[in-house]
């Protein structure tokens, strides 16, 4: 089953504070239903799943969100879901829990980039506390992924001229370098540069080259 | 059983107890069971946190804390469910008393037991006595026992590498009794603690739950015959038992059945 692919964005008119959202993946209604007040009572959302593939066919959100996932599963362990995440939603944090203290697991677990890993019965602090850390996390990365939305829709909006004087300005050269290497005028230079800056509301040349690191528009190397 | 029960069943259980006819060993039966108990035990804890949280709120949420705690009381329930599940289960199948032939019981278990003993690269050596006198005992409970003294002996060989990991499996006629030993090569055991290796819980391994030994000794003790250990003259342990082959009558009815004790030690 393949996950839609949509852009994750933060809809302007959204409230600013969204109620994050935990996700539980658990076998066992007694764990999945404990943590789901659990969750609640903290003031978040919860959404629980018994199986890896309800967990999957779920869409993609686009409020601060974590996911406390069970590494033993029916259809699967919680492992091998850890990995496809890794691809798929590669910005959702994981908690792990286990009945087993199973040392190899954890490891793989950690190592897989999990953000902690509990022992059942666990204490609610332990799990609040490590819940809160993975919403922070997953707040600043949509922070970070809507910024570059914002840039990526910047640039698209550039002509293609624009962008070729983008990456040449980013490469240090100088307007009559760049009207040399793209064969126009310097005064013609000067015109798509003023419009391609204010496109992406660049503010000086070194907010510029950052927007292109972050872009990663690769500078073109002086002939 | 009602429906309601079945559905609260993990749907691993059914599958464990096709296993354990197959010769299960002890430790793998037991923390099995001991994880689908831990299941519902992990909701009660936090069924009941939750309540608290609920109650310490300002205002306290009266409402979604007694949700939590029916909750909790739910998944107690839950929890003896599995046991008194696990107990009709069991139930059913009593003991069996046949006649059991300990070589033919021994290379049935060890059978089971090949691969894991190539992977630990372990070499056996098995010394079955001819013309071995039956016994009166269950044989699936028995197989148990050896598989359980084998993969003891395995383990404790597990981090020699200065010498071959030798097992000898040796049966032998002693009088009125037969005896099955397991001798290793292996870590030994402390002298000392020679007392404490059957009592439930005791182990030297950092994954085990040490009741393989104390369940094995009280089938054994069920059979009429005893289970020792001793050290050997030069590296490792040998642990034997020995049944009388001409039990007392009447006497072999009452066969312990290690079912219950793997469900008392789960509870």
């Amino acid at each position: 089953m393949m996950i839609q692919r949509s852009p994750v964005t933060v809809a302007r008119g959204e409230s600013p504070h969204p109620t994050p959202i935990v996700f539980v993946v658990d076998d066992d209604i007694s764990v999945r239903e404990s943590l789901e007040l659990l969750v609640r009572s903290e003031g978040w959302r919860p959404e629980i799943f018994s199986s890896a593939q309800d967990f999957l066919a779920r869409p993609r959100v686009c409020v601060p969100h974590c996911l406390v996932l069970d590494i033993s599963l029916p259809d699967g362990n919680g492992l091998e879901l850890q990995k496809r995440i890794a691809v798929e939603q590669a910005s959702m944090p994981i908690i792990f829990i286990t009945g087993h203290g199973d040392v190899p697991m954890s490891v793989q677990a950690m190592k897989g980039g999990a953000l902690e890993f509990l022992l059942k019965p666990f204490r609610d602090d332990a799990l609040l506390n490590a819940i809160r850390e993975a919403l922070e996390r997953s707040r600043v990365a949509l922070v970070r992924e809507s910024e570059m939305q914002v840039l990526r829709d910047c640039y698209a909006s550039l002509t293609p001229r624009e962008r070729e004087v983008m990456a040449l300005v980013v490469s240090g050269l100088l307007n009559k370098q760049v009207g040399w290497e793209l064969g126009i005028s310097e005064i013609t230079v000067k015109a798509h540069r003023g419009n391609m800056m204010q496109k992406m509301k660049a503010e000086s040349l070194a907010d510029l080259v950052r927007m292109a690191a972050r872009l990663r528009i690769t500078p073109v190397s002086k002939a | 059983m009602s429906s309601t029960a079945n559905s609260l069943m993990p749907a691993g259980i059914h599958g464990e107890i096709a296993m354990l006819t197959q010769a299960m060993s002890l430790g793998v039966l037991t923390a099995s069971i001991a994880h689908e108990v831990n299941q519902p035990l992990s909701g009660i804890v936090t069924n009941a946190s939750t309540c608290l949280r609920m109650l310490a709120a300002d205002p306290p949420n009266v409402a979604g804390a007694r949700e939590a705690a029916r909750r909790a009381i739910r998944d107690g329930n839950r929890a003896s469910e599995v046991i008194a599940r696990l107990r009709a289960l069991f139930g059913k199948k009593r003991a069996v008393t046949e006649s059991v032939d300990l070589n033919e019981a021994a290379r049935e278990a060890i059978a089971l037991l090949l691969d894991e003993l190539q992977k630990n690269r372990v070499t056996l050596q098995l010394e079955l006595a001819g013309g071995l006198p039956l016994i009166r005992g269950d044989s699936v409970q028995l197989q148990q026992v050896i598989l359980n003294l084998v993969r003891n002996a395995s383990d404790a060989m597990s981090t020699i590498n200065d010498r071959p990991r030798q097992l000898v499996v040796r049966t032998e006629r002693d009088q009125n009794w037969v005896r099955l030993s397991v001798e290793d090569v292996g870590i030994g055991f402390d002298p000392q603690a020679a007392n404490g290796l059957f009592e439930a819980f005791y182990t030297t391994k950092d994954d085990g739950m040490g009741i393989g030994l104390s369940i094995s000794r009280s089938i054994i003790e069920r059979h009429h015959g005893r289970l020792w250990a001793t050290l050997n003259d030069g590296p490792g342990a040998t642990v034997s038992f020995a049944i009388p082959f001409k039990p007392a009558e009447g006497e072999a009815d009452n066969i312990f059945d290690i079912r219950e004790a793997a469900v008392a030690v789960a509870a």
